[in-house]
């Protein structure tokens, strides 16, 4: 009995479908604190160079972060709601009252059978009030459980409110901290694999030049890399090409090819930074063979880029990024041609002398600078003194003329301008 | 108790169907009835030899129906009863006329009811 009135319950709620709406809303704020954190860091690197040696101190360290945080108070309300409920309920209300009416009624029948039909079994036809009482229970059947499932669907409605606290991250900041030295073999890696390594001692490690076998650019303490600040790292490609050449030996440049002059230059001006005045005599040796080179016409003399035909194919190709003319913040950059080596540039401004065939010097407000014109050039015409140009140029680094050391650029294309 | 308490519901509700158990005399007379319903078959004019005209009141007078304290015999109430079947296909209300075949049905497979109605199988 009791589990078939469970079961009856079951299947009432069941029919009674419960719809679940949860919103939240955010209350005030309670309090805004920071959390610290400490996070896994990594290895940082310091290098120094005194030509052979390159001493290495390495730190690890962690990263402290404090997050900032805001505390709110927060209300997550769940609403339920059956829709069903009201309209169970009231059908269960009205059958179950139409129930009691025709049981009351059916008293006022007669009880007496009907004695005008005979069933099959020989029975008589019920009596009316019986009739009627029947029709009641079936009222009463359909009234009830309809009652059962509107008020098991209201009871289970309603709202609850369940207060917590949340946060919600405002931003963080983050500090190298714990710094400490580490022990272990440093590997210097080159494009080609390991050339070398330094053994650290808390932290401190030195390796002559003679010991490693090529360049390198990066610095590995076992997989994990070891970063470097922006000097640091100029520093270490210094070093490299301060390696590469002494592997390569004393050579003439005469006796180099264009290629070759030209990336010995680079890998000397390089070098400069560590070794300083060592290099300035081979360097001008150098720079006086390009030079001689480029007034000869030799095209390989210079670093060669696309092939262009027209003013706008030489912005589109090359994409100058700055532009020398009079007023330009940018002239300031001249100061420092060496870091501009390879950049493409635009240049406005008035031929000033032509000293030889191949080389003139233009007059880009109150700075100038030597322009070389490839043998075979793009661009038509004869540009005498005083002519007023623009050009699409890349820069070549320092040119002593004579008396004259100003920085030096290849012209891709030039043609007359304001 | 619990279970006697939901056959009970059960058992009015199965009640609301029928009423009491009728009279012996109550079901002859319900056969007769059915028998005699204008306009009367050929078939119970032949069988049972009466008038159509006076169809009802010879049974009753033949059988003894008429009386309150008339009981069933030979045939029996039950072998009534299971004769009676075919004349209710129309219908349990007396205000329902039986078709002729039923009723010619019922007097080929029941002689005891058909000799109990003064007729000749």
């Amino acid at each position: 009995m009791r589990r078939g009135l469970a079961s009856l319950l079951a299947l009432s709620a069941a029919c009674a479908p419960i719809e679940q709406n949860v919103r939240t809303e955010r209350g005030p704020l309670l309090r805004t604190f920071t959390r610290p954190m400490v996070l896994e860091g990594g290895l940082r690197g310091l290098v120094q160079v005194t030509w052979p040696s390159l001493e290495v101190q390495v730190t690890e360290h962690d990263v402290c972060r404090e997050l900032a945080i805001e505390e709110y108070a927060e209300e997550r309300i769940t609403e339920k709601t059956a829709p069903a409920a009201g309209a169970a309920f009231s059908t269960g209300v009205a059958t179950t009252l139409a129930s009691a009416a025709l049981f009351g009624i059916s008293f006022l029948l007669s009880a007496a059978p009907d004695t005008t039909v005979i069933d099959t079994t020989g029975r008589f036809g019920p009596p009316p009030r019986t009739v009627m009482q029947g029709w009641s229970l079936v009222s009463l059947g359909i009234g009830l459980p309809a009652l059962a499932v509107g008020g098991i669907a209201f009871l289970r409605t309603g709202e609850t409110v369940e207060q917590r606290r949340v946060e919600q991250e405002l931003g963080q900041k983050d500090s190298e901290c714990h710094a400490r030295g580490v022990t272990g073999q440093v590997r210097l890696v080159g494009t080609r694999g390991d050339v070398g390594s330094v053994a650290l001692v808390d932290g401190v490690g030195r390796v002559e030049a003679a010991a490693l076998e090529g360049a390198f650019n990066e610095l590995a303490l076992a997989e994990r890399p070891i970063s470097l600040d922006e000097v640091g790292q100029r520093t270490l490609d210094a070093f490299s090409a301060c390696l590469v050449l002494e592997l390569e030996g004393a050579r003439a440049p005469e006796s180099l090819g264009d290629g070759d002059l030209l990336a010995r230059a680079e890998r000397m001006r390089a070098c400069r930074q560590v070794r300083g005045e060592a290099l300035v005599a081979p360097l001008r040796a150098i720079d006086d063979e390009v030079f001689r080179r480029r007034e000869a016409g030799a095209p390989g003399a210079f670093t060669r880029g696309p092939q262009v035909a027209s003013f706008e194919e030489a912005v589109s190709a090359y994409a100058p990024r700055l532009s020398f003319k009079a007023g330009s913040a940018d002239l300031a950059r001249l100061d420092a041609p060496d870091a501009l080596n390879g950049q493409a540039v635009f240049m406005q401004g008035v031929v000033s002398s032509g000293l030889a065939e191949n080389i003139g010097v233009l007059q880009l407000g109150e700075r100038e600078v030597f322009v070389f014109m490839p043998p075979k050039r793009s661009w038509g015409g004869d540009f005498g003194n005083g002519a007023r140009v623009e050009a699409v140029a890349v820069m070549a680094g320092w040119q002593t003329v004579g008396e004259k050391t100003l920085p030096v650029a290849r012209l891709v294309f030039m043609r007359p301008a304001f | 108790m619990p279970r006697v308490r939901v056959l009970c519901a059960f058992g009015l509700s199965l009640l609301s169907c029928a009423g009491p158990e009728a009279p012996d005399a109550a079901v002859c007379r319900d056969v007769i009835t059915r028998v005699c319903f204008g306009p009367v078959c050929d078939v119970t004019t032949q069988k049972l030899s009466v008038e159509a005209a006076s169809c009802e009141t010879t049974l009753l007078m033949r059988t003894g129906c008429g009386s309150d304290g008339f009981a069933f015999t030979s045939p029996t109430r039950a072998q009534v009863l299971d004769c009676r079947v075919p004349l209710l296909r129309q219908g349990s209300s007396q205000k329902v006329k039986a078709s002729c075949a039923d009723v010619a049905e019922v007097f080929s497979d029941c002689p005891e009811l058909v000799r109990l109605l003064g007729g000749t199988p």
